[in-house]
């Protein structure tokens, strides 16, 4: 996964200064007066601390892309069930908007705060460490999509971000205005069965066949299930209430069709 | 870590800065590296085990630094400093030893011996001054 911005290509080329002015010294050896001195101080401190400052932004800013979540095999489906075009489900729409949507795994599962992206990232090592470590990394993709879970349960004021509780239209729905205080205290969860339905349908499916000691088979039973679970959850999902605005029809810079826009019927 | 410590402070500056110029470039070619292969790896190497290495790397570069500077410090301060002069010592010696020399009535070898040092001690207190 190559990655092109103006950044990377300032990173490569304050390597490339900080490189060439070692290997001269270790090619040449001149005598270490101050112009030398100078020199390496550039080559060893100045451009070095460029290039780490700017890989670190890249990286950063990398990790927070959908593909950089998607290139551990284990999150190959949820991967591709965001990506496609074709999928109903709330990750796959939230992954349309333009605005957000490449980074839409980051958006919807970061913590909120101020120490939010710092948390978020710390949770991350401990994912780097559960599949080097742990086991996922031997695991077939089959049997990692029983086992994935949410560590703990989806708040709210993720989905809140974007969706204001304050707006007149999310308060105008009668299930938003009964259920304001479950869903401020996360007794509630939008992403519920009853309410606009699992992000990730197929692994919610899966997890439940698992739990009832039913084994799944991979291949058309796994295909079978996900699809059920994906037209079971575009189904629960009322659409106007689950999408982005950008991607309701009616509003502007919304696609024409209800299918092309990924709207339930 | 101090044994590591010991060692570096017994190198040759030059021989620190070319530590210093090896592991900054491998520290920049981790960096390098996760920008061009933004994976998790290389990513969290860059990110611990690269800005370690280049951080080694000034570390070394500063240590050669300040060594070179005391160094040259050091011998600077040497050379001001006046030379062993084995006569004048030789003297020193004998002007101690001259009155116990001149009690037992044998002075007349230290007086000469007193003589003969005394140009040789003045050059060395020139040279200080």
């Amino acid at each position: 996964m190559a990655h092109s911005s103006p950044l990377t290509a300032l990173t490569l080329i304050c390597a490339l200064i900080a490189g060439s002015i070692c290997l001269h010294y270790l090619v040449r050896r001149p005598p270490l007066d101050l112009r030398t001195k100078l020199r390496l101080l550039l080559g060893l401190g100045v451009f070095p601390t460029l290039t780490a400052v700017t890989s670190t932004v890249t990286g950063m800013e990398a990790t927070t892309h959908k593909e950089f979540c998607g290139s551990c095999h284990v999150m190959g489906a949820h991967y591709a069930n965001a990506t496609d075009p074709n999928s109903q489900s709330l990750a796959a729409r939230h992954s349309r908007p333009p605005f957000f949507g490449d980074r839409s795994c980051y958006v919807c599962h970061a913590d909120y705060g101020m120490y939010g992206y710092a948390m978020t990232k710390a949770g991350g090592m401990r994912h780097v460490y559960e599949y080097y470590l742990g086991g996922y990394k031997d695991m077939t993709l089959e049997e990692a999509e029983k086992k994935i879970h949410l560590r703990k349960p989806y708040d709210n004021t993720n989905c809140r971000q974007c969706h204001t509780a304050t707006a007149t239209v999310w308060q105008s729905v009668p299930d938003h205005e009964s259920l304001s205080e479950e869903l401020a205290s996360n007794r509630v969860s939008c992403t519920s069965a009853g309410c606009h339905g699992y992000a990730h349908p197929f692994s919610k499916a899966l997890q439940e066949q698992a739990a009832e000691g039913h084994g799944v088979a991979p291949g058309t039973a796994s295909a079978e299930t996900r699809a059920s679970a994906e037209t079971r959850a575009s189904a629960e999902t009322p659409a106007s209430a689950a999408m982005p605005a950008s991607a309701v029809p009616g509003r502007p810079g919304a696609p024409s069709s209800p299918a092309a826009s990924g709207a339930a019927p | 870590m101090s044994r590591i410590g010991y060692w570096l402070v017994h190198q040759s500056v030059s021989h620190l800065i070319r530590v210093a110029c090896v592991a900054a470039l491998i520290a920049l070619s981790l960096m390098a590296y996760s920008v061009i292969s933004l994976k998790p790896l290389p990513v969290i190497f860059a990110m611990s085990v690269g800005h370690g290495i280049g951080i080694f790397a000034f570390l070394c570069y500063l240590l050669a630094v300040i060594l070179d500077t005391r160094r040259a410090s050091a011998g600077t301060t040497s050379a001001s400093s006046p030379p062993p002069n084995p006569a004048a010592s030789e003297a020193k010696a004998a002007k101690s030893s001259s009155g116990e020399a001149a009690k037992s009535s044998s002075g007349k070898a230290a007086k000469a011996t007193e003589r003969a040092a005394e140009p040789a001690a003045d050059e060395g207190d020139d040279e200080q001054a």
